[in-house]
């Protein structure tokens, strides 16, 4: 599948779009699967509890505040994807590109180019990570920002020997490049 | 007490309208893959249009003589 993405250079491939793991937005869509299940527990019971909801004028009442409230929980349910699908982080053949929104209104976009890293590390804390195979990949640099992280993402491991793989392909063809120039030197 | 009700039940379809507009101008420029744009911004302003829709049925069908008793002038 085509993917592209604001900022992108002209013959730069994206090799991996990476989102936080399906549980990070799980946990956080459960507020809303609890309130729709709440929201239509009380359309199924209130009826049989309160009788008097079947009133035409309480039953256009009860059915309005129903209905505003799935507005709501539709609109926050969005407002959550949103921010779980657009915080991401794209490793391409020439840098590693982190996307992190915040809300509607807060988007932070850092870049990071292969040459300037380091060391590679990457962590998996706890039962449920362990379980589903997913963690934290941290990339020492040697710019001023000086750790690069990759939060919650699958399978870190596999996203650590990636980057760690195109790193020292970029530093194979720097020094081939520093080589060439000094033969060219020379000659 | 009807108008009142006017004003704020205008001032809460607004606010989800503005919502829904910033939703759907991030999804349609920040999405990375044309399926998802597509996708995503019709789902959200399908289901929305039809929650909206009869939002504002239900809100005009709501006896207000009946549920709030016009005994004090505003």
């Amino acid at each position: 599948m085509h993917q592209h993405f604001e900022g992108q250079r002209e013959g730069e491939e994206v090799l991996l779009v990476i989102h936080r793991h399906w549980f990070n937005l799980l946990a956080h869509l459960f507020t809303v699967v609890l309130l729709s299940v709440v929201a239509i527990g009380s359309i199924l019971l209130m009826p049989f509890l309160f009788t008097e909801i079947l009133l035409p004028e309480h039953l256009h009442l009860f059915l309005f505040l129903e209905n505003t409230f799935f507005v709501f929980l539709w609109i926050y349910g969005f407002l959550v994807w949103i921010d779980y699908y657009f915080d991401v982080w794209i490793v391409t053949n020439e840098r590693i590109v982190n996307i992190e929104q915040k809300g509607l209104f807060v988007r932070h976009i850092s870049e990071l180019n292969f040459s300037r890293i380091q060391d590679v590390t990457s962590t998996v804390e706890g039962i449920i990570p362990t379980i589903l195979n997913f963690g934290d990949v941290f990339i020492q640099t040697a710019g001023e920002q000086e750790r690069f992280t990759f939060r919650q993402v699958p399978d870190p491991l596999r996203i650590k020997d990636t980057v760690m793989r195109l790193a020292k392909g970029s530093l194979d063809t720097d020094l081939r490049n520093i080589a060439a120039s000094l033969q060219s030197r020379e000659a | 007490m009807k108008p009142i009700f006017g004003l704020l039940y205008t001032v809460l379809l607004f606010s989800y309208i503005a919502t829904a507009l910033f939703i759907v101008f991030h999804v349609i420029r920040y999405s990375l893959t044309t399926r998802t744009r597509f996708f995503g911004a019709v789902l959200f302003l399908s289901v929305l249009g039809v929650l909206l829709f009869t939002n504002a049925l239900l809100f005009f069908s709501l006896p207000f003589d009946i549920l709030v008793p016009n005994n004090y002038s505003l």
